[in-house]
């Protein structure tokens, strides 16, 4: 009889035991549902609001990727709040390494030899040492390009940009002709320049001209400072795929640019490297400085590579 | 058999269960660190300074490193310089650096890969950037380069003059050339 | 009526009847050799129409057009449209303004030319662009400064109001055709009937009609002088070295006039011989067409100095390339034929009477024709491959420029299109005003209609 008695106690026991454990491990698993907390994944994404914050969030927290999000045509035109983008290009760093163009054209869906932003070999003068110049977009202030557009398809933005609208642009084909610098590319035909390894139809996914993607036939294209990437807090391509980190992107109005690794005050770096403007007199304003090539961290070397000797 | 060691176990287990998350709280290699800002303001100079401190004592001889928070990344500003005995360290801060449209700013300051600290990092918003918002902004103009309802006054007027007379005018004699036509029925008629 | 009027009255009537009665004789069969020439056109405007439809399919890179060629054929032809079209204003109304009477029996054959060039640049600036489907975006979202819409609306105009002058002038020479073209077709007699209004030749007819002529004489000069203006600053608005020059509006619009002479001179050989009509386009109407020619050609070769001397003794970096191509590098062949043939030889040869007979005269108005034709495209393409910075690492097709079998298909359809209206206008419509040319010779229509009524 006690042993029974004694045995339905630790049995009892066991049990209650048991069940104060698992109320206590469930309890706290409720607590913590209740107080509204999603399973973090732990990945951090740097997002912008609409007024312009730059906030960090956890990347479970967002509905969808915000490269695929749906631009408004409206916010397209007006731009990203309370920024004026510029690019330095420091030409003592440029060594033709060519993967600013790489970056570009994937980053785009784009193949050899179409390439919006270009590594030129530059001489002033038959004196001079010759140096590699990248030349994107250079996103004028006055530009000639959205001047002659009769259709508005191209349009400068509140934050510097110069974008393309390819839904409107009828193909004439003015502002390639009243570019000096030759920053525009055409899309002559169906699957013009496109990466062997797209999947890009021209509907394939939602068209925004901050992503130039996908791209449409018979249009206008070319190097749009990523804005699709700013928005996300990210750098453009041609500025991180760089090895010598040639080339720094940012904020005027924050006076900051950056080439992924170093941050430096925009004025500062004009001013004490001699910054200027290419072709500065034909008056386009351009938002691209150059710093020229002294103190050159790589002697010169002729490119013995002949590069985009086909189309595609 | 079975039960004589459930017997034996279930006292240490439930401890054991009870004090779990509180054995997880006190777990911990690292030694923890506070920076603390804050800022003075005079009329030529703005200056910074951070207070280290690991559990009510200061920390002297460390690195640290200010910054201001940017789109791309941070800035820095000034040198970076150990803390006295104190903890404190201090430095300039440049008196043009722009700030967003309310002139806010985020200062950040860093201990970075520290052998006992680790990485220690704080932030705070402080109103000592330049406000640029309010100028005006060249794009809300009328210009050539505009979009199409920021046309130039001028150009709209003597295009739309121009157009309105000549087609004006065409029109006048579309309409004459109908007239040749009621007249001849007229005379048809007679 | 005294008894002289009376006579005077009757030799009016008998050159009235003998001048309709010639100019409309073409008008009532078509011979075998205009329905050869009918075919031909119609063939090759065909085969443009299929190289349109393949550029459809395949769009714009089955031209030989790429990132630095990107305007070509098509908007170097656009141009020689929109030159050759000024001859209308040039012809009916600047020399009837100037009181030039020898010009009357050619106004139609000028008027004709200036529609039928113009509606033809208004295509081929459609066939150019990249997305025509979306054409009408330049009326939902046209930007007014843009020099594209400038043109839209100058060509517009010019185009309705070149139409209603070469239609007013020619309603009494409907009315002739619907009275005396009995035996042609149905439809062909309806036109007549719908298009002339029921014109009589009454007094208000005609007072109507010369004011309308009036107006429409005073407007189409200064639409003359800007449609070819704007096409000008197509290329001057740009900060192209090559293009960036304050002359090119009044150097196009002297070539313009001089390309359109030269066109008007070779419709009025072929007419002359084709319709017979000796008595009306007389030696004396190509001497003075020469003497036009002359001076027009004389006006251009000083606007193609001041174009090209001027930057040659500067070599200015940017120009230099452009400019050495042009004098002595792959263009110059062109180049200088274009000058020689084109400007030079015609400004000399037709300063003597012998050159300025219609045989010689034609011959040189070809060579002006066909070197304005060429002289566009020196204007339009070469500058595109000099520009400011280095064209470098782009497949080789990219850095030269040669037009494919589909621009040159196309472009040879739009001219044979210009050809097949004139062409068939000639079929249908009297090719010589007559109260226009009676006019000159003293015979007022509308008093004589008024006496007869």
């Amino acid at each position: 009889m006690k042993d029974e008695k004694e045995n339905s106690d630790r049995r009892n026991f066991l049990k209650f035991g048991l069940l104060a454990g698992g109320a206590t491990l469930a309890g706290i698993g409720i607590q913590k549902n209740l107080s509204g907390e999603a399973p973090e994944s732990g990945e951090k994404v740097k997002v912008l609001t609409a007024d312009g914050k730059l906030v960090e969030v956890d990347s479970s927290h967002l509905q969808h990727h915000p490269a695929e999000a749906k631009m408004a045509n409206l916010q397209a035109r007006e731009g990203i709040e309370g920024k004026k983008f510029v690019m330095v290009i420091d030409l003592a760093r440029c060594a033709n390494a060519r993967k600013c163009i790489e970056g570009c054209q994937k980053m785009h869906h784009k193949a050899p030899p179409v390439e919006w932003i270009k590594v030129k070999r530059m001489q002033d003068a038959e004196a001079t040492a010759p140096y590699w110049m990248p030349q994107p977009c250079f996103h004028c202030d006055n530009p000639p390009c959205t001047k002659v557009c009769p259709v508005d398809a191209t349009y400068k933005r509140k934050d510097g940009i110069v974008l393309i609208d390819n839904e409107r642009c009828i193909g004439c084909r003015f502002c390639m002709a009243a570019c000096p610098y030759n920053a525009r590319s055409f899309n002559w035909g169906d699957k013009w320049g496109e990466a062997k390894d797209s999947t890009q139809t021209e509907d394939c996914c939602e068209y925004s001209p901050e992503k130039s993607f996908p791209a449409k036939t018979g249009t206008v294209e070319k190097c749009d400072f990523c804005p699709d990437m700013a928005r996300q807090g990210k750098l453009p391509d041609c500025v991180t795929a760089c090895p010598n980190g040639t080339i720094y992107y940012g904020d005027a109005n924050d006076d900051t640019v950056s080439n992924g690794e170093e941050v430096l005050r925009l004025s500062e770096m004009l001013q004490k490297k001699g910054g200027y403007r290419y072709l500065e007199d034909l008056g386009t304003e351009p938002r691209v400085y150059y710093l020229p090539a002294v103190k050159r961290q790589f002697p010169f070397e002729e490119d013995l590579e002949k590069h985009n000797t086909e189309e595609s | 058999m079975f039960d004589y060691c459930m017997s034996k176990l279930k006292i240490p287990a439930l401890i054991f269960v009870l004090l779990l998350p509180l054995a997880k709280v006190l777990a911990q290699d690292e030694k923890e660190a506070v920076i603390t800002l804050s800022f003075t303001q005079t009329d030529t100079t703005k200056t910074c300074m951070a207070t280290v401190t690991s559990d009510t004592s200061t920390v002297k001889e460390k690195e640290v490193h200010f910054y201001v928070q940017r789109m791309f990344g941070l800035l820095p500003i000034g040198k970076a310089e150990e803390t006295d005995e104190n903890g404190m360290v201090s430095v300039d801060f440049p008196m043009d650096l722009p700030g967003d449209k309310n002139g806010n700013i985020i200062v950040i300051a860093k201990i970075e890969d520290d052998d006992t600290y680790g990485n220690v990092e704080t932030k705070k918003e402080i109103k000592w950037g330049i406000i640029h918002a309010g100028e005006k902004d060249r794009w809300d103009e009328r210009s050539l380069s505009a979009s199409r309802e920021k046309a130039p006054l001028y150009l709209l007027l003597v295009s739309n003059l121009i157009i309105v007379v000549i087609w004006g005018t065409i029109f006048y004699v579309i309409y004459q050339i109908f007239r040749i036509k009621k007249v001849s029925n007229l005379i048809k008629v007679k | 009526m005294s008894e002289s009027e009376i006579i005077l009255d009757e030799k009016r009537k008998a050159r009235r009847e003998q001048m309709r009665e010639d100019v409309l004789r073409p008008l009532h069969k078509t011979t075998l050799p205009t329905k050869i020439w009918i075919a031909a056109l119609v063939i090759i405007c065909l085969i443009g129409v299929y190289a349109y439809t393949l550029q459809l399919r395949h769009g714009l890179k089955v031209t030989a057009m790429r990132d630095y060629a990107s305007w070509g054929l098509y908007i170097s032809n656009f141009v020689f449209f929109v030159a050759i079209s000024l001859v209308g204003a040039l012809i009916s109304s600047i020399l009837r303004l100037t009181n030039f009477g020898w010009y009357r029996p050619l106004t139609r054959i000028a008027e004709i030319i200036a529609v039928a060039a113009i509606m033809f640049a208004g295509i081929i600036i459609v066939v150019d662009m990249g997305r025509p489907e979306r054409m009408f975006n330049l009326f939902f979202h046209g930007r007014i400064q843009s020099p594209i819409i400038w043109d839209v609306i100058v060509v517009t105009t010019y185009l309705v109001t070149s139409v209603l002058l070469l239609y007013v002038a020619m309603i009494p020479g409907i009315a002739i055709c619907r009275n005396r073209l009995t035996e042609r077709p149905k439809w062909q007699r309806k036109m007549y009937r719908i298009l002339s209004l029921g014109w009589n030749g009454t007094e208000e007819q005609w007072k109507i009609m010369k004011r309308c002529m009036a107006i429409l004489c005073v407007l189409i000069i200064p639409l003359a002088v800007s449609i070819h203006t704007v096409t000008a600053w197509l290329f001057a608005t740009t900060l192209r070295p090559g293009w960036d020059s304050t002359n090119f509006g009044p150097y196009f619009v002297a070539g313009a006039f001089q390309a359109g002479t030269g066109c008007v001179i070779i419709a009025m050989f072929v007419f002359r011989k084709a319709h017979k009509l000796d008595k009306y386009i007389t030696e004396v109407h190509f001497n003075n067409m020469g003497k036009l020619l002359v001076f027009l050609s004389v006006v251009y070769a000083y606007f193609n100095l001041n174009e090209y001397l001027i930057p040659a003794y500067k070599m200015r970096t940017a120009e230099a390339g452009l400019l050495n191509d042009l004098f002595t590098g792959s263009m110059a062949p062109v180049y200088w034929s274009v000058q020689i043939f084109g400007m030079a030889i015609p400004a000399v040869v037709l300063l003597f009477k012998k050159g300025r007979k219609p045989l010689p005269l034609t011959i040189i108005a070809v060579f002006v024709v066909v070197g304005a034709w060429f002289k566009r495209y020196l204007i339009v393409t070469p500058i595109m491959l000099h520009p400011y910075l280095p064209i470098q690492n782009v497949p080789a097709n990219w850095a030269v420029y040669f037009p494919s079998w589909i621009e040159i298909a196309i472009v040879a359809g739009s001219l044979s299109g210009v050809l097949l209206i004139i062409t068939i206008f000639s079929r249908l419509f009297p090719m010589i005003s007559i109260w226009e040319t009676l006019e000159g010779e003293g015979i007022d229509l509308e008093k004589m209609d008024k006496i007869k009524t």
